[in-house]
């Protein structure tokens, strides 16, 4: 299962050097630039990599015909769907960690009027996000294939990362209201998103396990 | 029996395979013969479990194909596809190194032995490698585990004669310790005058003919005869006839009981002459002589 999960890694590794120089630029972004929008460009680092690693890593597999080389070895179709999912899931909690820790250097910075809780708040929310569009994008690839999916889904991406902005700027506007404080205080509203996105991405792989069988 | 198919039936939307029976003996070699679009490389996925069938049975060693088995089964069989598909923009090495994990029985210096032999540079790129030096490496991957089954799914095709004999030379050597099956797929039919033991001819997606290949090459002959001995003669004793003139060729694939009769007929021995598979195949296929 880690032989095919760290092939998909070493076949992108230049793509995943690439996210990371676009990490540095986000990240220098908001650092520098006071003005609004630096805190979403961080956040929408997380869908931005998970996107382009996975459309690269599906498109070697289109490309090569790598499941059907995967199909002529000794290895159970289960797990060649499986490795799939436990890459994208590594891939997505990798873009979250580097989103929080690129926040949180804004935070400490004392930018964008971002506070500690914002960005556990917003990193976990991305996180969410990530994974079930991460899912969905292997569920949809399992089902119809690279070519149908992959122009879908970099609009999808576009709208996810218009969506997270909009939520996060409309969190910042009533993260002084005393409602939206008290709700996220409670340490269970933080914990919803990812809960919510971990069911989906659970249902989205025994989806596609069904289906490639 | 090493493979035991029955039934296999698969339908797309331009083509159906329908009733396809299958049986491999151990240590022998079964040629899978048929035009282009015959429904041979369906087979094989089929036989590999790469698609799954509509219908019919698979048994490989004795097993059924389940999430259960797939994994043993496919340790014991080597396998080279018609289009080799591999990770065209990593090295051999590389690729090798990938493959060889998944099988415990591998042998490396039986491996290095053969790229040796093939001449193959581990260094470059699979995407870089010749036609020919591809289904080389190709069937070094195959046989290093040394499986007791080889699936090859026209290896051989668009090869120039020297890469044809040579792989054919090492299929001979694998096949030598009378262990190990080999199901050949080809349209190249000379390929398997050389080595195979059974034939299965397929043509639109049907099995026109399934024997040992002595039975066949005995059987099955073109014979000659005037038209009026031919007109004679029951129709159902030939698969394929010309007519020109007063002469006429045809193909019988029950070649003693064809004697039998022409000679209660005639009173004549027949003139027969043996036929090439490629010859078979257009009698069968076409209806051609």
């Amino acid at each position: 299962m880690l032989s095919l999960v760290y092939k998909d890694f070493y076949q992108t590794r230049k793509v995943l050097i690439f996210c990371l120089v676009i990490w540095a630029v986000f990240l220098g972004i908001g650092m520098i630039n006071g003005a609004e929008g630096g805190a979403s460009l961080v956040y929408s680092f997380g869908i931005i990599m998970v996107n382009t690693v996975l459309t690269r890593i599906l498109y070697n597999e289109d490309r090569y015909q790598g499941t059907y080389f995967m199909k002529t070895l000794p290895i159970k179709s289960s797990l060649i769907v499986t490795s799939k999912f436990v890459g994208g899931f590594i891939l997505v909690a990798g873009s979250s960690l580097m989103t929080c820790l690129a926040a949180s250097i804004i935070c400490r910075m004392g930018l964008h009027g971002l506070t500690s809780k914002d960005v556990a708040t917003a990193t976990l929310m991305s996180f969410a996000f990530t994974l079930v569009f991460c899912g969905v994008f292997l569920r949809l690839y399992f089902a119809y294939g690279y070519a149908k999916v992959a122009q879908y889904m970099v609009l999808a991406t576009i709208g996810i990362v218009i969506i997270v902005s909009v939520i996060i700027s409309t969190l910042k506007e009533l993260s002084t209201a005393m409602t939206l404080t008290a709700i996220m205080n409670q340490p269970y509203w933080i914990a919803i998103f990812p809960i919510i996105g971990i069911i989906v991405y659970i249902e989205c792989w025994r989806s596609a396990l069904r289906r490639f069988k | 029996m090493i493979i035991e198919a029955r039934k296999l039936c698969k339908k797309y939307p331009n083509f159906e395979l329908r009733d396809v029976d299958i049986s491999l003996p151990e240590g022998y070699v079964l040629g899978l013969i048929g035009p282009n679009g015959a429904g041979k490389t369906t087979t094989i996925k089929l036989l590999m479990d790469i698609i799954g069938p509509d219908a019919g049975e698979i048994e490989i060693f004795g097993m059924h194909w389940n999430e259960e088995n797939e994994e043993t089964i496919k340790q014991r069989i080597g396998y080279v596809g018609e289009e080799q598909p591999f990770y065209d923009d990593m090295s051999v090495k590389w690729t090798s190194n990938f493959v060889k994990q998944f099988y415990p029985n591998w042998d490396e210096e039986f491996y290095s032995d053969l790229i040796n032999r093939f001449e193959i540079d581990e260094a470059k790129r699979v995407g870089d490698l010749s036609k020919g030096n591809r289904v080389r490496f190709a069937l070094a991957l195959a046989l290093a585990h040394r499986p007791h089954l080889l699936i090859l799914d026209e290896p051989t095709s668009g090869l120039d004669p020297i890469i044809r004999h040579e792989i054919l030379k090492i299929l001979a050597e694998t096949i030598s310790d009378g262990r190990r099956s080999i199901l050949f797929s080809t349209h190249i039919t000379e390929d398997l005058d050389k080595i195979a033991d059974y034939i299965v001819l397929l043509n639109d997606g049907q099995v026109l003919l399934s024997d040992e290949k002595d039975t066949i090459a005995s059987q099955t002959k073109k014979v000659y005869m005037r038209k009026d001995e031919f007109e004679r003669l029951p129709l159902d004793l030939f698969i394929a006839h010309n007519t020109i003139s007063n002469e006429c060729v045809a193909v019988t694939t029950s070649f003693d009981e064809f004697r039998q009769v022409y000679e209660n007929i005639t009173g004549n021995e027949p003139r027969a002459f043996g036929m090439t598979l490629d010859e078979v195949m257009l009698a069968y296929a076409k209806g051609e002589v």
